[in-house]
């Protein structure tokens, strides 16, 4: 039987150390699954573990205790190579700024993740060219490096990345907190669209009301806990 | 490959380190050519004023000449050793008659070396006919009654072209022999030591000083081509000779002085490679860590987009390869444009390289590249540029992804 869930977090824990050795509890004993193509937004205060649990499902850090699996992985089995790999054949990510390479184009950032897997240029070129139109990036973008685009098509950009290799899981830290409302509200648009037609799975951190209404599910953690998880209907 | 484009790209988003980088590079690599091939130019110059002037390649003499060289030890039945060395291919030769005399002018006298020889045999293995610079090179005319010797010779004997000079040898037979003869030419090798110290007759002549039979020779001064390996050759002459007294001995085994003063100048070099490429190499070092800190952001997302550990550190090698060929580009250039110059006009050191000449090095200095020590040199600044970036590429790809991303 194929497993139903997407992520499944168990009693995850994870300490951070600050530079006086004060131990930091981020995440103090999290279960929770993500069932694919969930829209799912994890709200809470800043300090609560958004960023933390983000980063932990998408194997960009290691739990203190407590188990993931991601699309049927169990993540703390992987070296830092298999986790490489992993993310770039299952997850994309959008952080909240800064998102691209600034040597390369923005047609070459969101090929990147293609790139890596080997795909024909004809190929990529057709992909980032449609993913470019849908979330509207402007044919004369296509060759300007992130330094010459403005935030929100920077950010549209990391979009069409994350978009591009059609990952399972796209994990969003408070992607529409450098733009301004009526940008991050139209990018927010276009990604639940997109979660519909594609069915890929997001799972945003925000602080921002306008995510948190999108959202189909929201996560609320307080103090590396979950507070409360309401389905909308 | 994306890897190579970020690498070439990320060498200009800094252009002026990026440049100190090059230059730093390009000025190791002109340093580097330019020592060496100086290094080489006069060891090569030392090498061949010695091979030339004292006995060619290979030098074969009657046994145990070279440890006593005396006139009587002398190589019996010289036209058919002549006649085995024809056999060979590429060789040029010549035979010498030695003996050790006592020259004097109405003042002076001086004790010095008494060379016979074939005057249009010599001219195939020694460079002495081509430096006369007063007067000329020995006639075919044994009768004529003249020498030639090293203009240092004639200043401290105090005489001039066409003047007499004295010159007293112990003959065969033991006893003090002497002639009087007219200096023809006067010549100036890049050895003072030499010109002091030598006098060249005519073969017939110094027969008849000398009382030395005729078909009888002191040594055969052998010059190879410079394809021929001198082992090899002096081996197989060995063995074509093995019925005669003889002993073949190549420069290398004559001057152990000389090899000793190759291997010293070898040593110079690899003294000078390690501190100029450990210079690059701390440089690399530097600018590499400061590198990666100012990209820890973008590292961080490249492994989050599922980079690899070990393409992060392929890229660092990349980049820094690129630095260092293009470096070494512009190093080349450089180095092939002065050192065309130099090799034009010469280095001429006479104003202060008295020393260098009494070694046989003249004074004038031609660079000389050594095609299998200078790429050894490149392939070392490769080498040194991948152990330079060896420590910033391995702690760029252990950064933990979380921190780089929150590096802004
Ligand atoms: N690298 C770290 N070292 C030490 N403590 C850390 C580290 N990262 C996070 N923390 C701490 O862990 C806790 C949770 O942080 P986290 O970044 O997950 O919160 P967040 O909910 O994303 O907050 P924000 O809304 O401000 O982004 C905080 O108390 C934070 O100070
Ligand atoms: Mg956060």
């Amino acid at each position: 039987m194929p497993d139903p869930f997407l992520v499944e977090a168990e009693g995850l824990v994870k300490v951070y150390r600050d530079r006086s050795h004060v131990p930091v509890r981020a995440l103090d004993g999290i279960s929770f699954a993500v069932a694919p193509g969930e829209f799912t937004a994890i709200a809470g205060p800043s300090g609560s573990g958004k960023t933390t649990l983000l980063n932990l499902i998408g194997s960009l850090d290691s739990a203190t205790a407590g188990t993931i699996v991601v699309a049927g992985q169990d993540l703390s089995l992987l070296s830092r190579r298999a986790r490489a790999e992993f993310r770039l054949r299952n997850l994309g990510f959008i952080f909240q700024s800064h998102n691209l390479i600034p040597v390369l184009s923005a047609a070459e950032n969101a090929e990147f993740s293609l790139l890596l897997q080997g795909m024909p240029a004809r190929e990529r070129r057709r992909r980032v060219l449609a993913e470019f139109k849908d979330l509207g990036i402007e044919e004369e973008l296509t060759r300007r490096r992130p330094a010459k685009l403005s935030g929100g098509q920077q950010q549209r950009v990391a979009v069409a990345r994350a978009l591009v290799s059609r990952p399972k899981l796209i994990l969003a830290d408070e992607p529409t907190a450098s733009l301004d409302s009526k940008t991050g509200a139209r990018l927010l648009d276009k990604m639940r669209d997109l979660n519909m037609r594609t069915r890929i799975t997001f799972l945003f951190s925000t602080h921002d009301p306008m995510v948190i209404d999108r959202a189909r599910r929201l996560v609320t953690l307080r103090d590396g806990q979950i507070a409360s998880d309401e389905t909308h209907a | 490959m994306i890897l190579a484009k970020i690498a070439w790209r990320s060498i200009w988003r800094n252009p002026r380190r990026s440049w100190v980088l090059i230059s730093a590079v390009a000025i190791g690599v002109f340093t580097f050519v330019g020592v060496v091939a100086y290094i080489d130019g006069l060891s090569v110059q030392l090498i061949r004023t010695a091979i030339e002037l004292r006995g060619g390649h290979i030098q074969i003499s009657g046994t145990g000449y070279f440890e006593n060289p005396a006139l009587r030890t002398r190589i019996t039945g010289m036209t058919e050793v002549a006649q085995i060395l024809d056999n060979f291919d590429g060789l040029r030769f010549a035979a010498q008659q030695r003996a050790s005399g006592m020259i004097s002018s109405a003042e002076q006298s001086a004790g010095i070396t008494v060379v016979g020889v074939d005057p249009a045999q010599e001219e195939y293995v020694s460079p002495i006919p081509t430096l006369m610079v007063e007067g000329e090179w020995l006639s075919g005319d044994a009768e004529a009654g003249e020498v030639i010797m090293g203009t240092a010779l004639a200043e401290r004997l105090g005489v001039l072209l066409g003047e007499r000079v004295v010159l007293m040898v112990s003959d065969l037979a033991g006893d003090v022999s002497a002639g009087a003869y007219r200096i023809r030419g006067l010549f100036t090798s890049n050895s003072t030591e030499y010109d002091k110290r030598h006098v060249l007759m005519h073969e017939s002549a110094m027969d008849a000083l000398t009382g030395f039979p005729p078909n009888a020779a002191s040594t055969f001064a052998i010059i190879l081509d410079a394809d021929q390996d001198i082992r090899q050759v002096s081996a197989a002459l060995r063995g074509a000779l093995s019925e005669k007294n003889v002993e073949v001995l190549t420069w290398l085994d004559r001057s152990p002085m000389l090899v000793m003063m190759d291997e010293m100048m070898n040593l110079t070099n690899v003294i000078l490679v390690v501190i100029l490429f450990t210079a690059i190499g701390f440089t690399l070092i530097n600018s590499f860590i400061m590198v990666i800190f100012e990209r820890i952001r973008e590292i961080g997302i490249m492994a989050a987009g599922g980079v690899r550990p070990g393409q992060v550190r392929l890229l660092l090698f990349l980049e820094a390869s690129f630095v260092v060929l293009l470096g070494a580009g512009v190093g080349i250039v450089l180095s092939a444009g002065v050192l065309g110059w130099w090799s034009a006009v010469g280095l001429d050191l006479s104003a202060f390289a008295e020393g260098l000449s009494r070694f046989g090095a003249g004074t004038v200095i031609r660079p000389y590249v050594n095609i299998g020590r200078m790429a050894s040199g490149f392939a070392l600044i490769f080498v040194m540029a991948f152990l330079a970036v060896l420590y910033p590429a391995i702690k760029a790809s252990r950064f933990k992804i979380v921190d780089a991303m929150n590096h802004a």
